[in-house]
């Protein structure tokens, strides 16, 4: 017998995962979707050196920057960036010669676009960060958990959450549609 | 009596409930108004007391009635009537009144009044034990009631937004600000909490622009709309915080209420002020009510609130309101604390007057004045008007007192905040403007205000000790000018004392009408000035905001998310039960029959076979660099830099006290490469003390620490069995034990994809963790299962694995340590003794207090009294002269199948050299009988690792 045993199953409380394949939300305004083959790396360091070696097309973005819709740099930090990319180029994870160090992150992050004209109510209920004025890094804090927000277009959010919230995430945008 | 005068207009007829009596009010009435048009006296009945009262305010400062509300399938507990809008089908219920308002059982508490005075419960229920009366006084406490069968939906919305110039407040100086600010092409918000804006003008009126005030105060913020600025009706802003946050509580007809957070370049507060009121005996009569709230329910609503009014005032501003009334119809006199000459004839002035006597228990008959009974079914008061200066006071800004005014202001610049009108001790009209336009950055002149409004005078008249009767100074709790004197003898001076002592200033009204009154009496009890006895802090919220709007949407499912597992579904499929973990949603055991023996039965399929566990949560932090080696050296107790390539070291992370602050694996890839793998729910600890050392200590170019866990789904299987399910997965690595030997790892591939296997075990037994990207994690689970099946293994949740670990005695930091337990205490004295660098925590391992000699150490115990599993949390007893005394506790405890009976770890003092020794536990009022021995109770020799 364990420590502590009841009939108390959280499973009750927690939703089973989206299907991810078929998920879709709209009605309010503006409509999200997750968004997949996306390959990803998470790079630190170097990152002048990290891009030509890793992504030397890909557009940097901070926070609310339209990078369209080909390779993206992402800042998170100073000294840190998401790769994200339509093909993984060879690598190999770890400390790089040149100054940078790089991971593997491709399953580590869910991306979804949310696009739309109403966009701006969404986020306004999700984030207190005033995305207009933009930031170097795109890390934001947004429905209470850390995401990274650029967009695809003009109206189109392209937000990468940590694969494990990425269901509360989602569950979250479901209930934002009602306001 | 009150009633609705026949001239009124208003919206369509509304249909309530009062106490089950059936009531008609119309469109645009609040509770209160619609109670008053039906002429209702008594609304409720006072806290402590029981005392009836009835409706004493206009707005916000109401601090009597209070209702219980149910509409539309929603219960609201302790709404203000003065502010709740009426709706069709309301039912209203009144609070603290049993089995009515006019019949209260506990109104006999009144008469024992002078047994009950402030603090008599600190004095009174002492012996025999507080906890005897506890339970009937609680019961008795509170308000309103809560429904505990009606669950409020989660509806709320959040809306974050910034601008130029938050304008609080729609009256004239509001408007004012907020016009001058947009055409400074400022971008405004402005926020009012009444349903249409204009402030004072909509009661008081007055002209501007050339307008009348009601239509310019509508055409201002009609235009301030039209430009795109964002203008809330409504919207009471409750609270400002740090960096100027302002919270805004909105309410909307027909849709969920949203809580705006404002984050403006810019404040300006013109909330107005808050009419208080006079010190005289039995001044809580129902029927006493503010004469600026009478005006407000005569101009609103139409509802003349008597027929025989007597108002006192001490100011100019009684004399208006009893000039509109006796327009209005009603029968006026005013008696006027102030040595003043006679008014026009129109209305009775009674000069340097002072109230005597209320008469009516249940409501105003009559009022004596000078000696001089007057008949009156109300009685208005008029005490002069308090700036409310609360957001500027939540705002740090600091406070003085305006003799002119009897009244505190804001100071000047003591805040980011810039008050204007009433909010600012200006009532004159003109001036009200004046002020708001340039707190708005207006250029130019103001619009101009017509003929004045009567121009505001007053001659303070605060509480005088010297009068007989009960004169109450805060109604909601009952606190009177005694208890104030009673506070200041027992020396309870200071004002937050007095607050705490008394109640006053406390709960729903928060002291709105009553506070300056107290703080008045008390300087005038020690012989200070007002401003020297000062005010209580002024904290959010301004109103009390329901949790429901605090709270949001956030509940279930969006209330402190868990993180979850990619193969969540296929764990469900398998039927699962699912716990969370260090904010992980994992399997607890396989099976929906009974929780022991399905955990029991798994244990034993490890033992006995293999167990699939999925360990995904489990850290996979890389530290990358020419430093990361010694990072990670600074960062554990063990080194971690001589490992060789390719191998994995159990380490501690110690906090700077010493304290094991968690526990994990490391695995080296190479010089400048490693893994670490530490607790599930220490993974953003780890992390962040990963990062903070890096910048901290070293050169932020040469090494770096990426969260690889979310990337990474980790399985394992731990068994006798492992290695032949591992073979089967295809790997592509060599698993002999001269390849890949315990506490080692290999890369190698799982249909394409990159995979690590490592072994490493937390249960005692051969065991292999696959790591692959969690992509693939599915197909992974898939394999692993069906040849697992083969052998007779099978999914196995955490349950089991705590077990299986409990009794190998491996611990879990935080469930088998404390915050005070260290290296030394589990028996890892290695590097305590032999490392001569730096590490985070060393120093603290040779204090003196981690040197006692007494300290709690990790040890098993096995119970010698029947056998039974021994209760985690159970203490070690210590019995001597000067009685019992805890000698540490139980820390895990299980029934092992394995071994066919219970094991436990526990924390005992000197535990290591009283191996063999019976101790007492105690538990919930019962001793057990335990003995000391060694925390690993299986397979101590470890052969099973490589079985």
């Amino acid at each position: 017998m364990p420590d502590f045993v009841s009939s108390h199953d959280s499973s009750r409380k927690w939703t089973p995962l989206p299907e991810w394949r078929k998920a879709r939300i709209g009605g309010a305004g503006w409509t999200a979707a997750p968004v997949s083959g996306l390959h990803r790396l998470l790079v630190s360091g170097d990152l002048k050196a990290a891009q030509r070696a890793l992504a030397p097309k890909a557009v940097n973005c901070g926070l609310w920057d339209n990078g369209g819709d080909g390779d993206l740099m992402i800042r998170i930090a100073t000294d840190r960036a998401l790769i994200v990319i339509s093909h993984l180029p060879k690598f190999e994870a770890g400390w790089n010669g040149k100054g940078f160090a790089v991971s593997l992150a491709s399953d580590g992050w869910m991306a979804f676009e949310i696009g739309g004209d109403q966009i701006g109510d969404l986020i306004a209920q999700s984030s207190s960060a005033r995305i207009a004025a933009g930031s170097p890094s795109a890390a934001i804090s947004f429905a209470g958990i850390p995401v990274l927000l650029v967009r695809r277009d003009k109206q189109t959010a392209l937000i990468h959450v940590e694969e494990g919230q990425a269901a509360y995430f989602w569950r979250w945008l479901e209930r934002a549609v009602e306001d | 009596m009150s009633r609705r005068i026949g001239t009124f207009t208003g919206g369509k007829p509304i249909s309530f409930t009062f106490e089950g009596m059936a009531l008609e009010g119309i469109e645009g009435d609040t509770i209160a108004s619609a109670l008053l048009a039906n002429g209702v006296r008594i609304t409720g009945r006072s806290f402590k007391y029981h005392r009836a009262r009835g409706i004493w305010g206009g707005w916000q400062e109401e601090p009597n009635a209070i209702v219980d509300v149910q509409v539309d399938g929603r219960h609201e507990p302790n709404c203000r009537a003065s502010v709740t809008r009426l709706t069709e089908g309301m039912r209203v219920l009144p609070v603290n009144a049993s089995p009515g308002v006019s019949t209260d059982r506990a109104a006999i508490l009144d008469r024992l009044a002078r047994f009950i005075p402030a603090g008599f419960y600190y004095k009174t229920f002492m012996l025999p034990d507080w906890h005897v009366f506890e339970p009937r006084i609680r019961a008795m406490a509170g308000l309103g009631r809560i429904d505990t069968e009606y669950a409020p939906p989660a509806d709320g919305v959040v809306r974050n937004h910034t601008c130029d110039v938050l304008v609080i407040g729609a009256g004239p100086a509001g408007l004012g600000a907020a016009a001058a600010a947009a055409a400074s092409s400022k971008s405004v918000m402005l926020v009012d909490d009444r349903n249409e804006p204009g402030g004072t003008l909509l009661w008081q009126g007055g002209e501007i622009a050339g307008k009348p005030g009601r239509e310019w105060a509508r055409g201002v913020a009609a235009d301030l709309a039209g430009q795109g600025h964002v203008v809330l009706s409504s919207a009471t802003a409750y609270g400002v915080f740090d960096h100027g946050l302002v919270t805004v509580w909105q309410r909307r007809d027909g849709k969920p209420d949203r809580l705006w957070q404002v984050r403006p370049e810019r404040i300006v507060l013109a909330s107005g002020a808050i009419e208080r009121p006079l010190v005289f005996p039995d001044n809580d009569r129902p029927g006493v009510m503010s004469a600026d709230a009478a005006l407000q329910y005569l101009a609103l609503h139409g509802v003349l609130v008597g027929e025989r009014i007597v108002i006192v005032t001490n100011n100019s501003a009684g004399h208006a309101a009893g000039e509109a009334l006796a327009d209005a119809g009603a029968e006026v006199a005013i008696a006027d604390t102030r040595g003043i000459s006679k008014g026009d004839g129109r209305l009775q002035i009674l000069s340097s007057a002072r109230i005597e006597a209320v008469h009516g228990a249940r409501g105003v008959e009559a009022v004596t004045v000078a000696g001089k009974r007057i008949p009156a079914d109300c009685l208005l008061v008029s005490g002069g008007f308090t700036p409310s200066v609360h957001l500027h006071c939540q705002a740090r800004g600091r406070l003085v007192y305006d003799e002119a005014i009897a009244a505190f202001v804001p100071k000047a610049g003591s805040s980011e905040i810039l008050s204007a009108g009433a909010a600012n001790g200006t009532f004159d009209l003109g001036e009200v403007v004046k002020q708001g336009h340039a707190a708005g950055g207006g250029k130019g002149k103001p619009p101009g205000t017509g003929a004045a409004r009567s121009r505001y005078m007053l001659e303070p008249s605060w509480p005088d000790p010297a009068n007989k009767g009960r004169q109450w100074i805060d109604f909601q709790n009952d606190v009177t000018l005694k208890d104030v004197e009673l506070a200041a003898r027992e020396s309870f001076r200071s004002v937050e004392h007095l607050k705490r002592y008394t109640t006053l200033g406390m709960a729903t009204d928060q002291g709105k009408t009553s506070n300056m009154n107290g703080l008045a009496a008390m300087a005038a009890i020690t012989g200070r000035s007002i401003e020297e006895t000062g005010t209580t802090t002024y904290r959010p919220p301004f109103v009390p905001v329901p949790f429901t709007v605090l709270a949001g949407k956030r509940r279930g499912e969006l209330y402190n998310p868990v993180r979850r597992l990619t193969l969540e579904n296929e764990h469900r499929k398998a039927g699962a039960v699912f716990r969370e973990y260090g904010g992980w949603l994992r399997p607890a055991w396989y099976g929906k029959g009974d929780a022991a023996e399905a955990i029991a039965r798994e244990a034993r399929m490890a033992r006995e076979c293999a167990g699939i566990l999925d360990g995904s949560p489990l850290g996979k932090i890389e530290v990358m660099g020419p430093q990361a080696g010694a990072l990670l050296d600074f960062n554990f107790y063990q080194r971690i830099s001589t490992l060789k390539p390719g191998r994995i070291r159990y380490a501690f992370m110690l906090t700077e006290g010493g304290v094991i602050y968690d526990d994990g694996v490391v695995s080296k890839v190479s010089d400048n490469h490693y893994v670490v793998s530490c607790s599930s729910g220490h993974v953003a600890g780890v992390v962040s003390r990963l990062e903070e050392f890096r910048q901290d200590r070293f050169d932020q170019s040469q090494v770096f620490v990426h969260n690889s866990t979310p990337q990474w789904a980790t399985l394992t299987v731990s068994g006798p069995r492992s290695r032949e399910i591992v073979a089967k997965l295809g790997l592509g690595v060599d698993l002999s034990d001269e390849k890949l030997p315990h506490m080692a790892f290999a890369d190698g591939q799982f249909q394409g994809g990159a995979a690590r296997l490592a072994r490493v075990s937390f249960t005692g037994d051969r065991s292999y963790e696959v790591s692959v990207g969690k992509s693939q994690s599915a197909a992974l689970f898939k394999a692993m299962l069906s040849t697992a099946r083969a052998f007779g293994g099978a999914p196995m949740g955490s349950e089991a694995l705590l077990l299986l670990r409990a009794e190998k005695g491996y611990i879990i930091a935080g469930k088998d340590t404390d915050g005070t337990t260290m290296p030394h205490d589990l028996g890892m004295t290695g590097p305590r003794d032999k490392r001569q660098d730096e590490y985070a925590g060393r120093r603290s391992l040779f204090t003196d207090n981690a040197r006692r000699v007494d300290r709690q150490q990790a040890v098993g115990l096995e119970a010698c009294d029947g056998g039974l599993q021994l209760p985690t949390g159970a203490h070690g007893l210590e019995s001597g002269n000067e009685g019992h005394r805890s000698i540490g506790f139980v820390t895990s405890s299980y029934d092992s199948p394995t071994l066919g009976r219970p094991v436990a770890l526990a924390l005992i003092e000197r535990g290591m050299e009283r191996m063999g020794e019976e101790i007492v536990l105690y538990h919930l009022g019962a001793n057990r009988r335990a003995r000391i021995i060694p925390a690993c109770v299986f397979d101590p020799a470890g052969g099973r690792l490589n079985a």
